[in-house]
């Protein structure tokens, strides 16, 4: 458990201390446990984890500068778990030392381990009725040739009243590197929020991000949780109505391939009533691959009138892959509208064939009916920039992709 | 209203309990109380063997928790494990029984006479933990099948016995499996010849009846090559306050072409107004299609029990077999219902359908549990899943829980879920037509209940939906 190793090294402080005494009471994760059913992390246990060194540092950032970046986002960027400061004046940062212990507490292993490291981080504010329409982009970069890292990046954005804003997380990079973002969002009245969790990492990476949502009254969250490539990806989304009229649309896009394995663990409570939730999750598995959905949806007692749909579909490109998919509906309240489904199933032989029969060949029927499945969930995404991003990305994978 | 007022106080129309003698071992669990059921059971040295097995199995194990049930820690040490009506040496007809008991099952609303006469179904009842009574035997034996006691069987064919008790359910499969095994007192034995349809459907007709004593009933059904039988199993059980436990094991056997229906419903005492007293209901009940084309089919209605943790499975091994699973589960007051099923796919070409439909009022819980398994072997298999969930009063919780695993590719695999409460334009249009709140709930009741009901046997179909009917009038205010 090297992950575990060298945080008594560090300087104390009340936050990490405090996530220590949480993390000695916990068992590290393993398949005996519900959220880690499917799970596997024995690569996470036996890897020996460093912190970022100052030379790979140097190296890392040179190397991102280099990088293509997109016109129109505005990009903070963390090479290597050091956060890069931001130049313009446009966004307000604050330090994470101002928050109070409460609004950072955690009960899950990977949040105590984030607090634990005394990650990296900062306070993102956007002041009330302001509208960002630019992207504004995070980037997680990581490069390192002399040993496995880790890093645990900690985020806060809180989006003021009537507000509106667009983001990304970007999370790639090269080498061995252990990934472990906790972001929470605070969404204010009538505030509105486009969001992107993009995981494209090297395939001896693990990235793990806890997204963390609290809505407020007639606050609306559109989230996305992209994640095409990695050995390991785990993404754990939890959005939390608090306020009434609050809605939010959560949309997941996984493809793995080769061995490796993308887990989705959503957790989506509706604390109050007269709040909608829609889910959508779609996986493209392929080689020996590993999809995992994991959706839990609570109506707490008393949120009458609210309306919940999800919906996980998985297609299977070989006959090795494995989907595994555990939506779970637990609803406290009557009135209330609740659905989930699930399919696993494999491209229509009837789709190819007609496809064939219009002179198309098998092979890119094939490409064609993926793309398909694949570009729906990114139609949703509302930002042109983002939009045609993902799409880039996306068909350039899945054109490398064996079918 | 009043009416309803009337039911309510009522309470529960099959709480008495029959006075008569009983033979009772001390309290406790331990090996010479394994040997002592053995003895009294004139048990050949194998089936010592396997209990002892099983038991000192059971004492490694350790008790299962689950997240949506919670109850009272069980004392196993203070349990009675074996319990028999002492009248029970010579029945060879069924006057010769204690007229208290016959009694009994009159107020039950089985006339054990009329059934035999009349009915058409041959009955095994199994009072307490041995069986007492069986009718029709003759039909059944002139068709070769074999219809006894667990207890019977195991002198009469102890070759089926020894080949196939446990072949489903290993002693190793779970916490009451194993203690089942040890200490299983009675329960019902059935094997179809090949190719024959049995000439009536088979029903046993349990009862919890002295206090106190666990009740760990076994069931061994095996169909043979090209066979098919309709199994029905029913139960109703007096008033008690301290909580009663009842682990059975259901072993489901079908060879090629074979098919068995088996449906149940559970009816026994749930505890007070407040939650008080009731059953527990942990039972494994498992099917294993081990030949080609062979169908397997669980059809049950659960409106008893305080807890019921319960999860009728199919193993479809055979190439081309089938599963289905359809169930009711109607929770009132404090019951807690965890039911749902196991479908693995093993063979080629196999088949599952599961219609799983919980109806929660008061302050119970009920979920449904299960598991869908697609192993790399299992090419071309099929799956349709259908739960629904029906919410009366805002108290009442209904969970969902499937599981879905997929190993390959050719798998086509469908899994839907509602829950919603009661529409009110139903309920509008209804009571505009003159009916009562009450009667108005039961029909929509009855109307999302039908996929299930339509399985049943035409006698337990009328059975169940009175029995929901009734409940919900106790239960919707």
């Amino acid at each position: 458990m090297n992950l575990l190793n060298g945080i008594e090294k560090l300087k104390s402080s009340e936050r990490s201390l405090q996530a220590r005494r949480v993390l000695s009471q916990l068992p590290w994760p393993t398949r005996q446990q519900e959220e880690w059913r499917y799970t596997n992390l024995d690569f996470l246990a036996k890897t020996d984890w460093q912190p970022a060194g100052a030379k790979d540092l140097a190296a890392a950032k040179s190397e991102y500068a280099l990088l293509a970046q997109e016109p129109k986002f505005k990009t903070l960027c963390f090479v290597n778990g050091v956060f890069q400061g931001y130049k313009g004046s446009d966004l307000s940062l604050r330090p994470l030392s101002g928050l109070s212990e409460s609004e950072l507490n955690s009960k899950d292993f990977f949040g105590n381990l984030n607090l634990a490291w005394m990650s990296e981080g900062f306070v993102l504010e956007i002041p009330a009725g302001q509208s960002m329409v630019d992207p504004i982009c995070i980037d997680f970069y990581y490069s390192s040739e002399q040993v496995a890292l880790a890093a645990h990046p900690l985020l806060v954005v809180k989006i003021g009243e009537r507000s509106s804003a667009r983001m990304i997380f970007r999370t790639f990079g090269k080498g061995t590197y252990f990934s472990n973002v906790v972001a929470k969002f605070h969404l204010a009245k009538d505030s509105q929020l486009e969001f992107v969790n993009y995981q494209s990492n090297s395939s001896t990476a693990a990235s793990f991000s806890q997204i963390e949502f609290n809505l407020g009254e007639s606050a609306s969250l559109r989230s996305f949780d992209v994640s095409i490539k990695g050995k390991l990806n785990r993404e754990k989304l939890e959005i939390y109505h608090q306020g009434a009229n609050s809605n939010s649309q959560s949309y997941g896009l996984y493809l793995t391939q080769g061995q490796s394995q993308s887990d989705h663990y959503t957790n989506i409570e509706h604390r109050v009533g007269h709040c909608q939730s829609q889910q959508l999750y779609k996986g493209l598995l392929a080689d020996e691959s590993k999809g995992v959905f994991n959706g839990r949806v609570l109506i707490a007692h008393g949120a009458e009138k609210a309306n919940s749909e999800q919906l996980n579909k998985n297609l299977l490109l070989s006959s090795k892959a494995e989907a595994d998919s555990k939506p779970q509906l637990e609803i406290l309240a009557d009135d209330v509208k609740a659905t989930h489904g699930s399919t696993v199933g494999q491209i229509d032989a009837d789709e190819i064939f007609y496809l064939q029969s219009r002179g198309i060949s098998k092979a890119q029927a094939i490409q064609i009916l993926a793309q398909g499945f694949a570009l729906e969930i990114l139609s949703f995404v509302q930002n042109a920039e983002m939009n045609s991003y993902l799409k880039r990305e996306l068909r350039e994978v899945l054109k490398g992709l064996d079918l | 209203m009043s009416d309803v007022k009337k039911m309510v106080e009522e309470g529960y129309k099959y709480g008495f309990v029959t006075e008569i003698e009983t033979e009772q071992v001390a309290k406790g669990l331990n090996e010479d109380i394994i040997r002592l059921i053995s003895q009294k059971k004139n048990e050949p040295q194998w089936m010592l063997d396997y209990r002892l097995k099983a038991f000192k199995h059971w004492l490694t194990l350790e008790e299962p928790h689950w997240a949506h049930v919670s109850y009272n820690k069980i004392d196993y040490q203070d349990l009675r494990y074996y319990s028999a009506p002492k009248n029970k040496a010579e029945k060879k007809n069924l006057e010769d029984l204690d007229p208290e008991l016959l009694k009994t099952f009159e107020r039950l609303g089985i006339p054990l006479q009329e059934q035999k006469r009349i009915s058409g179904v041959a009955v095994d009842v199994v009072f307490d933990s041995v069986s007492i009574g069986q009718t029709h035997t003759e039909v059944l034996e002139k068709a070769g099948v074999v219809f006894c006691s667990i207890s019977e069987a195991i002198q009469k064919h102890p070759e089926l016995v020894k080949k196939y008790l446990g072949s489903v359910v290993p002693i190793t499969d779970n916490f009451y499996a194993a203690l089942n095994a040890a200490v299983f007192t009675d329960g019902s034995f059935c094997y179809i010849p090949k190719g024959t349809r049995c000439p009536m459907d088979l029903s046993t007709y349990f009862r919890i009846n002295a206090s106190e004593t666990g009740q760990f009933e076994r069931t061994l059904l095996i169909a043979d090559e090209g066979s098919y039988v309709n199994y029905l199993e029913g139960c109703t059980a007096p008033q008690r306050d301290e909580n009663q436990l009842h682990a059975a094991v259901v072993e489901l056997i079908a060879m090629d072409d074979a098919e068995i229906k088996y449906s149940t419903v559970q009816n026994w005492y749930t505890g007070d107004k407040n939650g008080r007293g009731g059953i527990y209901n942990f039972v494994t009940k498992r099917g294993k299609c081990t030949g080609v084309r062979s169908k397997i089919s669980w059809t049950q209605v659960e409106a008893g029990s305080a807890i019921t943790w319960k999860y009728p499975s199919v193993i479809l091994q055979g190439d081309y077999s089938e599963g289905m699973f359809y169930s009711v589960a109607l929770t009132h007051d404090y019951m807690q219902a965890d039911t749902g099923t196991k479908m693995i796919h093993i063979g080629k070409n196999t088949k599952s359908t599961i219609v799983s439909k919980g109806i929660a009022t008061g302050n119970s819980k009920s979920s449904y549990r299960g598991l869908v398994k697609i192993l790399p072997s299992a090419t071309n298999a099929r799956n349709y899943s259908q739960c629904d969930s029906m919410l009366v009063g805002p108290d009442c919780s209904a969970n969902t829980f499937p599981y879905i695993e997929v190993k390959n590719k050719t798998a086509t695999l469908e899994h839907e879920a509602t829950t919603s409460r009661i529409s009110e334009d139903q309920l509008f249009y209804l009571r505009s037509r003159g009916m009562d709140m009450e009667q108005s709930i039961s029909l929509l009741v009855n109307g999302f209940c039908k996929d299930v009901f339509k399985e049943l046997p035409l006698e337990f179909s009328v059975e169940a939906v009175k029995l929901i009917e009734m409940k919900l009038e106790n239960s919707v205010g």
